[in-house]
């Protein structure tokens, strides 16, 4: 199989996932208010999971889904807050402040840690913003979709999937991924 | 960005980088805790305890489950001899991720009698719209190319798999 030889870090997104589309558009716009090369280069993840392994061989489809990662141009891969972490060192409106990131206390990295904890509320959270495809969310988020959903249900809008099944919208299936 | 994980687990790793041409466990034991609270649970308590081809023998070993498209659907599936099992999926489905190593795990232990597909609604709308597929993944059990039984949403059991895709071939 060939790999394909990278110049820039390549940011996976889930183009099933309202939030994660949202956050992928704002970090696109960064990156093309940028002069010169592409710092990043952000793409869907997709559905080819041959496709994938062509940009790093140790990739797997469906991890590729399961947490953010950032592939890296020496063949290294970047996972949760790291992967967070190391897009917004390449972001111009951000890199300014990504120093604290690196900073360590005792072998911990504070800042870093204050970031993937970020990152998985945020993770966990994303199906009450609109994830089409994370299904059941987890135990402490529960009570907040059920929160919504009630409010929703007030507005004649209501949707409870069921466990272990994340159902498809009456259109058909979870949009395509946007061009961004 | 992003696809944002659901499971909650790794926050306080110091480096949740892999390396050249590793594998990539962080990414499996966060799809592993995600998801289904209990199958979460589960599945990151024996993630921590016990190597990855343990937990989920799918993942690093081949694919037991192959991938029909329209084009192959009719001939594979319909025409398809004995009793064949269709999983209707998506790879962006949160709980198809769950259920992966569990399915895998039921198209080993059941090989020699049933067969087993994927169908990805994602690539393969016509399909599902054709069997009416109302969210992922659903399970759907053929035999001479009609359908016998489908299940929507199995619990991801290697012991509740089993008597799903086993029962309806039973009665």
């Amino acid at each position: 199989m060939q790999i394909r030889l990278q110049s820039a870090p390549i940011l996976l997104f889930n183009d099933e996932c309202g939030v994660c589309r949202s956050i992928a558009h704002w970090v696109k716009k960064q990156v093309q208010a940028q002069s010169g090369t592409a710092s990043i280069v952000v793409r869907p993840i997709g559905q080819d999971p041959e496709e994938l392994r062509a940009l790093n061989q140790g990739l797997n489809i469906w991890d590729a889904y399961a947490t953010i990662h950032l592939l890296m141009p020496d063949g290294s891969m970047k996972l949760g807050g790291e992967a967070v972490a190391e897009v917004l060192r390449h972001l111009p409106s951000t890199r300014w402040f990504t120093w604290t990131f690196a900073v360590s206390v005792f072998g911990i990295r504070p800042f870093q840690a204050i970031l993937n904890l970020a990152y998985v509320i945020l993770a966990d959270v994303r199906p009450v913003f609109g994830c089409e495809s994370c299904g059941t969310p987890s135990l402490w988020v529960r009570p907040i979709r059920w929160m919504v959903n009630w409010v929703a249900s007030l507005f004649g809008k209501s949707h409870h999937p069921s466990p272990h099944f994340t159902s498809l919208p009456a259109s058909g299936r979870p949009p395509q991924a946007q061009n961004i | 960005m992003v696809y944002l994980c659901t499971c909650s687990r790794a926050f306080w790793r110091p480096n949740n980088t892999i390396a050249i041409g590793s594998s990539n466990p962080l990414a499996r034991e966060h799809r592993s805790a995600s998801a289904s609270f209990w199958a979460g649970v589960n599945r990151f308590a024996r993630s921590r305890s016990t190597n990855d081809e343990d937990v989920m023998p799918g993942y690093k070993s081949i694919d037991r489950i192959q991938t029909v498209t329209a084009s192959t659907f009719d001939r594979l599936v319909l025409k398809g001899e004995g009793p064949i099992v269709v999983e209707f999926m998506s790879y962006g489905c949160a709980h198809c991720g769950v259920i992966e190593p569990d399915l895998q795990q039921v198209a080993e232990i059941v090989e020699s009698t049933e067969k087993f597909f994927r169908v990805n609604i994602a690539v393969d709308r016509e399909l599902s719209e054709q069997y009416e597929i109302q969210g992922t993944p659903t399970l759907i059990m053929f035999l001479n190319g009609a359908e016998l039984g489908r299940e929507e949403g199995p619990s991801p059991d290697v012991s509740n798999i089993l008597a799903v895709v086993r029962q309806p071939y039973e009665s």
